[in-house]
């Protein structure tokens, strides 16, 4: 009984990942190259050595902590898309916290600038959670523009007032002690902030499934009429609900400036944000799911860079691979409902000499 | 000072279609109470479309046409699996602008070996339609070699307007939204009509985006829509789902973009330049937001 439970919730995303991969080799065919050699590439980058492996995790761990953001206020009924815009935030965050901040012990002055990005992402999420409840503007929309000002004011900052000695729009170095730990060497990517992405996961777990707030939270995220007769205030648990989420986006921009690349430099997410949400799309909006599916990805990301090395297919393939993904995900094919609209069309067949007009 | 003000109201007027014909795809899909925030990624393809098209036949008629048909496909299959396989309507808007995005990106680089942006000089434009009469009429001179799809959106403005507000499938495209099951027991296709609705509406965005890589300058570049399709739809908002009310909409934003660009000229920083139109935007909403919130108080107190 419990295994086919949770074969059927595996079923449809295996499935979309199989058919997103499938409409992904049609369109590697007119490259010229197999699209069985481009994806054995492609699985060798992500998977084949361990540095390579560690990449992949180093790569995943941004997605994680978007996905994660994305995947929480999924399961309130909030689609906060501004993850992109909160991450830009929370990255200029890290790192104007990260240069200027005097030399302090490394225990405190790493916590300060995650605390700051988490602030700084939270306050930006308020802002369309705020507008969506009083003057009911559209979420989706507020962020998308949110992400863009986002975007332009950071690399503004990074460019204008708060330059680094580079000749490119980055701020300073951020100061030594500011610096997440690297784990698989020096030259990988993979850092403390990998940790702190599982850890941040299974407290969201423990969140959303142990606690009456959580329990709250998904009532409305599945119901919010369901969720006003047993007396939840839908209007201030969405705003909570996307601030928690802005402040963990905030912390992917601040892994991104403390654990990779140490400055703030323009553009420096590249739709991070985006990805996060096939990430909590795929993971079905669990968080430890999110953690399976951030590393999918994380693999997939980094081996299409592999891919892209090895023979001549770009890697913006996978991003189109993606979003096929979505879409069949989001889609509901359901098996079992086949036999329901089996017994629909019959009892339609017989209204349908009124569909004339 | 009248130099300016004529040069500035060109380039809003040159800026205007893509916004204003992405706005009524979404004014019509707002109709039927959908919120189609794949007008971004629709344009996109329609700008892929139109440069590869016209590369290939040397005719921007051509280019036109197969980019209506192809962006037309893919507002049918966003209607099929919204409606028919019930996927959330904004999450497949976030698929098809990933889509698109990675996708252009992706055959730019196969057909033609570039990257980031493709010009040639095959690449036939739309014409322009010259009035050289008005060349020498200060203000009025914005007008005289505007685009070809500047007066087809004209055109469709107004038959927008009739069709929405003077024909029976106008009547049960705007009884769709507010109340589809009465729409559906007086005897209409509502899955048909709503597929219809959003064939239109990829068909608009469609030659927005043509219009936005063969209208001004032959290219094509990565990303080139730059969010106008979300400006669209915060004109669609703007003007309350009404075609004259949208044109009012994307006229505003079409001049923020205007002003923009001049601003550029002058040394600002771009960064905060190209902040002005985003945050337009979000001023706008929440202008219309409070107004809104106003007007159904005051019905509520007129009502009691």
């Amino acid at each position: 009984m419990n295994r086919n439970k949770i074969l059927k919730e595996l079923g449809k995303p295996l499935f979309a990942i199989i058919i997103s991969l499938l409409i992904g080799a049609l369109l590697i065919i007119p490259t010229g190259t197999s699209p069985i050699e481009a994806y054995s590439l492609l699985f060798k980058g992500a998977f084949g050595t361990w540095q390579g492996f560690c990449s992949s995790l180093a790569k995943a761990t941004p997605l994680l902590f978007t996905g994660l953001a994305a995947a929480y206020a999924f399961r309130a009924g909030v689609f906060n898309i501004g993850v992109e815009g909160q991450l830009y935030f929370g990255a200029i965050t890290a790192a104007l916290v990260g240069v200027y901040l005097p030399a302090l012990p490394a225990y405190i002055s790493v916590p300060i600038c995650l605390i700051a990005a988490m602030i700084v992402g939270m306050i930006w999420a308020f802002i369309p959670a705020i507008l969506n409840i009083k003057l009911d503007i559209s979420i989706f929309i507020t962020c998308i523009m949110l992400n863009s000002i986002a975007q332009l004011f950071s690399n503004y900052l990074a460019t204008y007032p708060f330059k680094g000695e580079l000749p490119i729009g980055a701020t300073y170095k951020i100061g030594e002690n500011s610096i997440l730990p690297k784990l698989a060497g020096p030259m990988n990517d993979l850092n403390l902030g990998f940790v702190l992405a599982i850890l941040v996961a299974i407290i969201l777990h423990i969140l959303l499934f142990k606690t009456k707030f959580g329990y709250e939270s998904r009532a409305s995220g599945i119901s919010s009429s369901f969720s006003k007769y047993i007396g939840i205030n839908a209007a201030k648990r969405t705003v909570i609900i996307v601030m928690i989420s802005g402040a963990i986006a905030g912390l992917a921009g601040a892994e991104q400036v403390m654990g990779v690349n140490y400055r703030y430099i323009s553009d420096i997410s590249n739709g991070l944000g985006y990805t996060g949400i096939t990430v909590a799309l795929l993971a079905k909006n669990n968080p430890l799911g999110c953690i399976i599916t951030a590393i999918f990805f994380g693999a997939l990301n980094n081996g299409a860079i592999q891919m892209e090395v090895m023979s001549n297919i770009s890697r913006d393939l996978i991003s189109s691979v993606q979003a096929v993904m979505i879409v069949f995900i989001a889609a509901d094919f359901a098996i079992n409902s086949i036999k329901s609209r089996k017994k629909n069309n019959l009892k339609t067949k017989n209204k349908k000499g009124d569909n004339i007009c | 000072m009248l130099d300016l003000i004529t040069s500035v109201l060109e380039t809003t007027l040159r800026l205007l279609p893509p916004i204003l014909l992405a706005g009524f795809g979404g004014l019509i899909t707002q109709r039927i109470k959908l919120v189609n925030l794949g007008l971004e990624g629709f344009m996109l393809i329609g700008a892929f479309v139109a440069v590869v098209m016209s590369y290939f036949t040397g005719s921007a008629l051509i280019a036109l046409l197969v980019t209506c048909f192809i962006c037309g496909l893919m507002g049918l299959l966003f209607a099929i699996f919204n409606i028919k396989y019930k996927a959330d309507n904004i999450v497949v808007s976030v698929a098809i602008n990933m889509f698109a995005l990675g996708i252009t990106k992706y055959f730019l680089n196969i057909l033609f070996g570039v990257r980031g942006a493709f010009s040639s000089p095959k690449i036939i434009g739309f014409s322009t339609i010259d009035l050289p009469f008005l060349e020498n009429i200060p203000i009025l001179s914005a007008f005289a070699h505007q685009s070809i799809i500047l007066y087809l959106s004209i055109l469709i403005l107004i038959v927008l307007q009739i069709t929405l507000f003077k024909t029976k499938i106008g009547l049960r495209i705007r009884a769709t939204g507010p109340n589809s099951m009465a729409v559906q027991t007086a005897g209409v296709n509502v899955f048909k009509l709503k597929c219809m609705v959003l064939t239109a509406s990829g068909i608009l965005c469609g030659i927005g985006g043509a219009y936005l890589s063969l209208g001004q300058l032959t290219m094509f570049t990565d990303n080139m829509t730059n969010g106008r399709g979300y400006v669209a739809m915060a004109a669609s908002n703007f003007g309350n789902a009404m075609p004259v009310g949208t044109s009012l909409g994307a006229l505003l934003f079409g001049f923020t973009d205007a002003v923009t660009m001049k601003a550029q000229l002058y040394g600002f920083p771009p960064q905060l330049i190209q902040i002005l139109p985003y945050l337009v935007t979000v001023l706008t909403l929440i202008g219309v937001g409070v107004y809104k919130k106003r007007k159904s108080k005051r019905r509520l107190i007129a009502n009691e």
